[in-house]
């Protein structure tokens, strides 16, 4: 505490009683406002002020009295001393009537802990100048703060408590203490901390006075909510103290990079949103996790969350990976839709969950196709293989169908068929590639075109294998061919029921159009023997069109087998029979378009 | 002085006017994705599997070339006959003590000797289809397993191949496995012509024993190129002689053979999985089952141009249902 004592000088009242004016007696007292009472002041006498807190004002009443039977003239009044001020001058020279006062009041501000010194001086008329002095002690309480640690840390008004580093989640306590270094008692209304991470301890019941040199402690507890500087302040009536600590955690950020744009995830979105992609292509994001915290940490399981997702993640080192405060690792996401429209998916870095978000847009279109292996006419009892071209390669892999389709007047044969059996059949086409590819790997595949006069189309379709997005275009070309009408066909002959004089002829063969009109015959007997009627032509209209109507035939095309029982006399045979006479026979079937290839079967 | 000579006169006396005409079915086959004996409709290129004719069945064979089999439904054995004239009939056979794996037929299709690779024993069923009798039964040692089982025309020689230990041909006549022609090869294909004779293909040699099984002799022995890698053989009559087929794995091809003139004839491409040579029509030999999706491969000896024809097997949902 400084006192700073300051000159004053005090005058000494003479009173005269030399003329009226003479007749004038000066008393001079004052009045402290605190209490009331009336001092003398005796000639150099002092006006004592209470202890006044500093910033406060005290107050005394001045009274210059003349108790005299004349008035008396007060020419001047005057004051020095900076921490004292007049109120209540009256305009000067001021005549004071026998038996009344002039007051003024005399007003102190300390202007610190100190004893504050000043004078008033009052001339008089005729009288000699008197000077009165003036004394006041400022006074105060004065808080002042330290963090009680080895060392102690004075906080002074501005400065910063600081706090041990510690773990998110745990906690750490610093006890504050407060001490009145003033002089007078000093009151601690409120104690006040901010900072989501700081939080008072124990706190003295408040308001409390702390008289000079005396303290007061109480707690302020830190509880690092994230990793890093965590600040706040503390607030003692109106004394601001900043709080400060390190909170130790590995805190792990999320960004990537797309387009050029860096996005930093934020903790309640992390979530990757991809540029619409066109089903075929990738689109690729670099995607950054980095440790923004104070301590390392250790990512165990990185992947994509689906199975069979159009995402995938690469660049990831040998599991698990160790990051240290500051460092970084840096990903590779891929978007490859395999669907038209949105597709959502996940990335997994141990429990944490980015959503990932991309949209498939429409592949490329399909590069024109040809087929192969058969060409507008087909023949019938054929099984070409035919096979499927693309013109170009196509990015991603393909798989379709072929469906098989008869117009016919006649009932269509249920023989044609792939050979994977039915009218359909499913192939793929490797992305990259052009040729379509069957069951077993193979890029042809049979057909079966049957006995029957039809129309026949091959359409095909063709998807995305992934996604099965349509890509057959609006008119596939498709592959027409037609099994024609003819004459019938001939396949096998042979002979059952054979004994000496009969045989029954079984012939196997097919009419595409489905009739037989006429047998021919022709006998040919072994050398030396004569056959009365060796040819002859038989009408099977009727029977051929009895079986060809009949829903049972259906199920066998155009294909028929035709048995015949002959029976054969002869004279001058001898002992051989009249079949053993035969050499051979020919034949041919006819229906409306034509006669058939002859078949000959011997008989020998 | 005139000499007349009769002429012989041939003639035509009547026919049936005005004959029949039918479809044709090349024969049957159990179908094992289907679990069912099902037709093959038409001539082979343009055939199709046809609807099951039985179906439900566990496992079957079909004799071939004949419209009866045997099956098992149920874990019991059955005899069906009169396959595909629309009265099928199903006959349960004498219980059978175990389950098969493949089933070997006399050509007359009246013995069937049923096997198992794995279980290493053989059961001889006789008098099919209609008074099934159950024959002799050959246990084999667990050292060795029997390979393959052939049976000649009348079911009256059944020869085997073993694999493992002991490998090589034996004849099973005298109840007991009697060596045949000191063939000691693991892989060997075997096969019976129309007259008995049997025909054994040393793999890896490719060495072709013609063996007399009354004498026990081999006949005639060599060398036949392009098969020593055969599955199996086949003797295959045509009116020019006989003739020896052999499917081969590795090239997956059908080498014919002259057996006269002991000369390559023909190469014929396999597509698909054939395993062997299964009698079907007239001239056609399946080549062996079908897989789920697949069609079943049939070899034609046409004397002109033996070929390789598909037979696509409808789906069943397309198909009508058959005798359960």
């Amino acid at each position: 505490m400084r006192t700073h004592l300051k000159a004053a000088s005090l005058a000494l009242l003479v009173l005269s009683p030399l003329c009226a004016q003479d007749q004038a007696i000066f008393v001079l007292n004052y009045v402290l406002a605190t209490d009331q009472n009336v001092v003398t002041l005796p000639s150099g006498g002092t006006i004592v002020f209470d202890q006044t807190t500093v910033g406060s004002t005290a107050q005394a009443a001045f009274n210059i009295t003349n108790t005299g039977v004349g008035p008396g003239t007060v020419m001047t009044m005057s004051l020095s001393g900076e921490a004292f001020r007049l109120s209540g001058l009256p305009l000067f020279p001021r005549v004071v009537p026998a038996r009344e006062s002039l007051s003024v009041q005399v007003i102190y501000r300390p202007t610190g802990i100190n004893v504050d010194l000043g004078t008033i001086t009052v001339a008089f008329i005729g009288r000699p100048t008197v000077s009165i002095n003036l004394r006041g002690t400022g006074s105060t309480g004065s808080l002042s703060y330290r963090v009680e640690s080895d060392p102690m840390i004075p906080l002074p008004p501005g400065g910063t408590a600081p706090f041990p580093a510690t773990r998110v989640g745990a906690s750490a306590e610093q006890i504050i203490r407060i001490s009145n270094t003033g002089n007078a008692a000093a009151a601690v209304n409120s104690i006040l901390v901010s900072g989501e991470a700081f939080a008072l301890g124990s706190v003295p019941v408040l308001p409390a006075t702390i008289a000079p040199n005396s303290s007061t402690v109480f707690t302020i507890r830190f509880l690092p909510t994230r990793p890093g500087t965590n600040t706040g302040v503390l607030t003692i009536n109106s004394d601001r103290v900043n709080l400060a600590g390190t909170g130790l955690a590995a805190e792990l950020t999320y960004s990537y990079t797309s387009g050029g744009v860096t996005t930093e995830l934020t903790p309640g979105n992390l979530a990757v949103v991809f540029a619409p992609t066109s089903i075929s292509q990738s689109s690729e994001i670099g995607f950054v996790v980095r440790n923004t915290g104070t301590l390392a940490t250790t990512i165990t399981n990185i992947g994509i969350g689906q199975t069979n997702s159009p995402y995938a993640v690469s660049g990831i080192p040998p599991l698990p990976v160790r990051i240290e405060p500051g460092a970084e690792l840096s990903l590779l996401l891929r978007f490859t839709p395999t669907a038209l429209g949105f597709v959502n998916g996940t990335l997994i870095l141990d429990s944490t969950v980015v959503s990932l978000s991309g949209s498939g847009t429409a592949p490329p279109p399909l590069p024109a196709y040809s087929f192969t292996g058969l060409s507008s006419v087909a023949a019938p009892l054929t099984q070409p293989r035919i096979g499927l071209t693309l013109a170009s390669p196509y990015p991603v892999p393909i798989t379709g169908t072929l469906t098989l389709d008869i117009a016919a007047a006649l009932p269509p044969d249920p023989a044609v068929q792939f050979s994977s059996g039915g009218r359909t059949v499913a192939f793929t086409i490797p992305a990259n590639t052009t040729e379509a590819l069957f069951a077993g790997g193979s890029n042809r595949i049979g057909l079966q075109t049957g006995t029957v006069a039809s129309s026949m189309t091959i359409a095909p379709t063709f998807a995305t294998s992934a996604g099965d997005v349509d890509l057959t275009p609006g008119s596939p070309a498709a592959l027409q061919f037609q099994v024609a009408s003819a004459a019938p066909t001939l396949l096998t002959v042979q002979f059952t029921n054979v004994s000496g004089n009969t045989f029954t002829l079984e012939v196997t063969g097919f009419s595409t159009p489905r009739t037989l009109t006429r047998w021919n015959l022709q006998f040919t007997p072994v050398s030396g023997v004569n056959i009365t009627n060796a040819q002859f032509s038989l009408d099977i209209r009727q029977i051929a069109n009895a079986w060809f109507q009949r829903a049972s035939s259906q199920s066998f095309g155009g294909q028929f087998t035709i048995s015949l029982p002959l029976v054969f006399g002869g004279t001058d045979l001898g002992d051989d029979s009249p079949v053993s006479k035969l050499a051979s026979l020919a034949l041919t079937i006819e229906n409306e378009v034509g006669t058939s290839n002859s078949l000959t079967a011997n008989l020998r | 002085m005139k000499i007349w000579l009769a002429v012989p006169l041939l003639w035509l006396s009547s026919l049936q006017l005005p004959g029949q005409i039918r479809g044709h079915v090349e024969g049957f086959v159990f179908d094992a994705p289907t679990h069912s004996i099902r037709p093959v409709v038409g001539m082979p290129g343009s055939a199709r599997l046809g609807g099951p004719i039985v179906s439900g069945l566990e496992f079957g064979s079909v004799a071939p070339r004949h419209s009866h089999g045997i099956g098992i439904r149920d874990g019991k054995w059955l005899s069906v006959s009169r396959l595909g004239d629309g009265t099928e009939s199903l006959v349960d056979l004498p219980e059978l003590p175990r389950t098969p794996e493949a089933v070997a037929w006399s050509g007359d299709g009246t013995v069937a000797a049923v096997y198992s690779t794995r279980g290493h024993w053989i059961q001889v069923v006789t008098g099919l289809p209609d008074s099934p009798v159950l024959g002799a039964a050959f246990e084999e040692p667990t050292a060795g397993s029997i390979h393959t089982v052939i049976l000649d025309a009348r079911g009256q020689r059944i020869v085997i191949t073993r694999s493992g230990g002991d490998p090589g041909v034996f004849d099973l006549a005298g109840g007991a496995p009697a060596r045949l022609a000191g063939i000691e090869s693991a892989a060997a294909a075997i096969c019976f012509s129309a007259s008995g004779t049997l025909y054994a293909l040393e793999g890896g040699s490719a060495r072709l024993y013609e063996i007399d099984l009354t004498s026990g002799t081999v006949r005639n022995e060599w060398t036949l190129d392009r098969a020593a890698d055969a599955l199996a053989i086949r003797v295959i009559a045509r009116s020019g002689g006989r003739f020896l087929a052999a499917l081969t794995g590795g090239e997956r091809t059908i080498e014919l053979f002259d057996l006269e003139s002991r000369q390559h004839v023909a190469s014929i491409p396999v597509e698909g999985e054939g395993t062997g040579f299964e009698p079907l029509g007239k001239g056609t030999f399946a080549l062996g089952g079908r897989r789920d999706g697949a069609p079943l491969w049939v070899f034609r000896d046409d004397e002109a141009q033996p070929a390789i024809y598909f037979v696509p097997a409808t789906p069943i949902s397309a198909e009508e249902g058959g005798v359960q």
